[in-house]
């Protein structure tokens, strides 16, 4: 009578399964199963995953319906790239932030302190005076920013209904381009990232690039 | 044993394909779409992901198949070349996704209940479920997993197509299903905890 280890009997299932053993190989499989019920266990259970696993492959995978669709066979293939409407919704996400943030990059200056001066606009830093954002509450991201004259900034997107959202932006470490004109800026690293605010159901949309960091507050209606 | 170039039928689809026939390609997707698709799975675990590399592997191969020095090496090629699709969607949807998924994540709704499903609806569940399971497989043996039940490949076959031996296939079909049942197993007993 054999005896075999876990290793071997699970070796000797899986190839049975697989029908890659020889008919002596097998017949010896077939007696350890009469004698050993952990071992038609361990079959049993191995038998269901391949079946379970077999269909599941074959109902995702098993059409070509992909490359062919519905095209007779003379039919060259279809172009490489397949757009998807989820991709199409990331990208159009994606360009509408953008967009959001380039108007915003624009028309800052006119909410700036001073702003209505566009001398003194391309002359005078972006953030002025400040060595730091000052967190106020416990919403340190959401602390008011100061212009020069201590007065709160106004929320670039006040017009559009939501007053009161501050901007921040972040000066503690200017750097040397922090002095252009910021007309004709040629901003070379930027992203944006979002933060959504439960409770007030709002987005901030951060924009970050070399020069600054800033706070836009979006009403969202989900 | 593998086929020789003389018994290959599908040779003279490549000498089709060579020449520039389109309908060659479409037998040729017909005939080993399947193990393609395999393939790629095996690497990207996704169906979607199979979904968006699959016709780009098919019109490379379409493309430079007047490269193939060897054609009776065709599978093989055609293998790497899917292979190496995948691990290249990998690496470009990798950052893709970091970049987007924290925004994602913040929209995001708690699904509401569901009515009871139908029949269908729980064939789906399990087929979803199992491929779910699969896909946890570590990839080494996830991919001769999937040929052998995608494809119902021997492990001559499937030697000859990844490039080991057919003891190695074996092998990393016994790991497969050990980590498969163990997964599935883990799955289950969440169930219960989840439903207690």
């Amino acid at each position: 009578m054999t005896h075999w280890a876990q290793n071997e009997l699970e070796d000797r299932i899986v190839r049975a399964l697989d029908g890659e053993l020889s008919a002596s190989e097998r017949a010896e499989l077939d007696r350890e199963l009469l004698r050993n019920p952990a071992a038609r266990r361990l079959m049993d259970q191995y038998r269901r995953i391949d079946g379970q696993a077999a269909a599941a492959l074959r109902t995702a995978l098993g059409s070509d319906a992909n490359v062919l669709g519905t095209a007779s066979p003379a039919r060259p293939p279809r172009r490489a790239t397949r757009w998807r409407w989820g991709s199409i919704s990331l990208v159009a996400a994606a360009v509408l932030l953008l967009a959001v943030g380039i108007w915003a990059a624009v028309h800052a200056r006119h909410w700036l302190p001073g702003g209505g001066d566009d001398r003194a606009a391309r002359r005078e830093p972006l953030a002025v005076g400040c060595k730091g954002v000052e967190p106020t509450g416990t919403q340190p991201a959401l602390a008011a920013a100061r212009g020069r004259d201590g007065a709160a900034v106004r929320s670039p997107l006040g017009k559009a209904g939501v007053e009161d959202v501050p901007l921040m932006y972040d000066t503690a470490d200017p750097s040397p381009f922090f002095d252009t004109p910021r007309q004709g800026d040629r901003v070379i690293d930027r992203h944006f990232f979002g933060v959504f605010d439960e409770a007030r159901r709002e987005l901030y949309l951060i924009e970050v690039d070399r020069v600054r960091t800033r706070v836009d507050a979006i009403s969202l209606d989900l | 044993m593998p086929l020789t170039r003389n018994e290959d039928p599908d040779q003279v689809l490549i000498q089709s394909l060579v020449e520039g026939d389109g309908e060659a390609l479409m037998a040729l997707v017909r005939r080993h779409g399947r193990w393609v698709r395999g393939v790629l799975f095996g690497v990207l675990g996704t169906v979607e992901d199979v979904e968006d590399v699959e016709q780009q592997v098919w019109l490379a191969f379409w493309q430079r198949c007047g490269e193939l020095d060897d054609t009776s090496r065709w599978r093989n090629w055609l293998y790497r070349m899917a292979r190496n699709a995948a691990i290249d969607a990998v690496r470009r949807s990798t950052r893709r996704r970091k970049l987007w998924q924290g925004l994602k994540d913040l929209f995001v709704q708690h699904p509401a209940p569901q009515p009871r499903p139908d029949r269908n609806a729980i064939v789906q569940e399990e087929h979803q479920r199992a491929l779910a399971a699969v896909r946890r497989i570590p990839e080494i043996y996830r991919e001769a997993f999937v040929l052998r039940h995608l494809e119902g490949m021997s492990y001559q076959q499937i030697a000859d197509l990844i490039g080991v031996a057919p003891e190695t296939v074996g092998t990393r079909l016994v790991r497969a299903r050990r980590h498969l049942l163990r997964i599935l197993k883990a799955d289950r007993k969440d169930d219960s905890l989840g439903t207690e």
